[in-house]
């Protein structure tokens, strides 16, 4: 009986017309499908790029125009620093999905100046958990005093690490003198992502050490501006 | 799934046909499910490697009771627009056979198929159509019998013709 039925069914094919029909319509599908895929992957390009510039515009801007300030915060997530400031940033939300760099940038040094204006009463608060007390610099990020006069340098860095509990790393770099001392804030989240920076007369080789050990992403772009700073002064002494 | 499409169609394509044809008896509506089966195909992420013709007679198989559930499918296609759309075949004796087996009822026709054609097991089979392995044994007996009764009625001498 197998045999039988097995002959019966064998001849029962879809239709040449139909097959024809189907198989466009899973190409054309498939191909959609495959677009669809790369606009996502030029779409997360795109967005990588952004972040790329919104962090050198503005780590370059902080170092070059101002002696303290606040870098973006990423994903658009509010970031809490050690200094009790906070940041909120939604410019993927804002920016058009083909925009130039230029766009880009402009875009970005809009909210340069928002964080500009805000900069300074981050200063005031970076001053409340490193200052300097009969004669010595002291360090109180979580309630616990630390006298850091011995590490300071203006070569390498003093690294501490604060954990808060909510999932980030505080990262806090200081070097100089303790007449002329600095500081800067990174924060990195569990998942090893930097969310982004705080500083207050970071600048010279303790900071560009800084930097270069904890591997920011966008340390290049840091340590280009502080060679580039001390290209300026070095001219501008000169003159 | 996309990059595997074109390969799975050239080979279940037929397969994914014949089972829906077997539901529905109607070949524009076991085309229509073919079509859907495999954009389904096209869009799924979680079939395992090796599994995608069970895979796609299962889905299949949902399709077609699906569509007979459809108030508007229980009014249309008969066996007569099936026969004229898909005889006669090599030999007369396929013909009347075809003639038969679609003949029978849906439950008898579709594991007849699954169980001859296929070569998928009687647990298999329960799977597919969401019966028990009792259920399917039962009406691969039954399905044989109400076929070998049919053809003996059309004048067909089963057991030398058929092999009934």
């Amino acid at each position: 009986m197998k045999q039988q039925i097995n002959s019966v069914f064998e001849q029962i094919r879809l239709p040449a017309q139909a097959s024809q029909r189907i198989r466009a319509r899973l190409e054309m599908e498939a191909s959609e499908l495959m677009g669809k895929g790369m606009e996502n992957m030029k779409r997360q390009k795109n967005i990588s790029v952004r972040k790329k510039v919104l962090v050198s515009v503005i780590a370059a801007a902080v170092i070059c125009a101002v002696p303290a300030g606040v870098y973006a915060a990423w994903h658009g997530d509010i970031i809490q620093f050690i200094s009790g400031g906070g940041r909120i940033a939604h410019y993927e939300d804002n920016l058009p999905s083909d925009a130039t760099q230029e766009e880009m940038e402009d875009y970005l040094s809009d909210i340069l100046d928002q964080e500009m204006a805000q900069a300074e009463s981050d200063v005031d608060a970076s001053d409340s958990y490193l200052k300097v007390e009969n004669g010595r610099l002291i360090l109180n990020p979580d309630g616990e005093k630390l006298d850091i006069t011995d590490k300071l340098s203006e070569i390498e860095p003093y690294i501490h690490t604060v954990e808060p509990g909510d999932g980030t790393t505080h990262y806090l770099i200081i070097g100089g003198t303790i007449d002329n001392y600095g500081l800067a804030e990174f924060v990195q989240t569990d998942d090893g992502q930097w969310q982004g920076g705080f500083s207050n007369n970071a600048t010279g080789e303790w900071y560009i050490n800084g930097v270069q050990q904890l591997k920011l992403p966008w340390a290049d772009t840091i340590i280009q501006n502080e060679q580039r700073m001390q290209a300026e002064n070095s001219s501008g002494s000169e003159r | 799934m996309e990059q595997d499409i074109g390969a799975l169609f050239c080979a279940y394509q037929d397969s994914v046909f014949r089972l829906a044809l077997s539901y529905t008896r109607s070949v524009q509506d076991a085309e229509d499910i073919c079509q859907t089966v495999f954009l389904k195909l096209l869009h799924a992420d979680n079939i395992q490697p090796g599994k995608e013709k069970a895979w796609l007679m299962q889905v299949t198989a949902n399709e077609s009771r699906n569509l007979l559930r459809s108030f508007w499918r229980r009014n249309v296609g008969s066996l007569d627009e099936l026969l004229e759309d898909t005889l006669p075949l090599q030999t007369t004796k396929d013909s009347e056979l075809f003639i038969q087996v679609m003949a029978l009822d849906t439950k008898y026709r579709v594991v007849l198929y699954l169980y001859y054609y296929e070569g998928f097991s009687t647990a298999e089979i329960a799977r597919l159509t969401h019966s028990s392995k009792t259920a399917v044994t039962t009406r691969l007996q039954r399905a044989r019998d109400k076929l070998k009764t049919n053809l003996e009625g059309a004048g067909y001498e089963t057991a030398d013709q058929f092999g009934l």
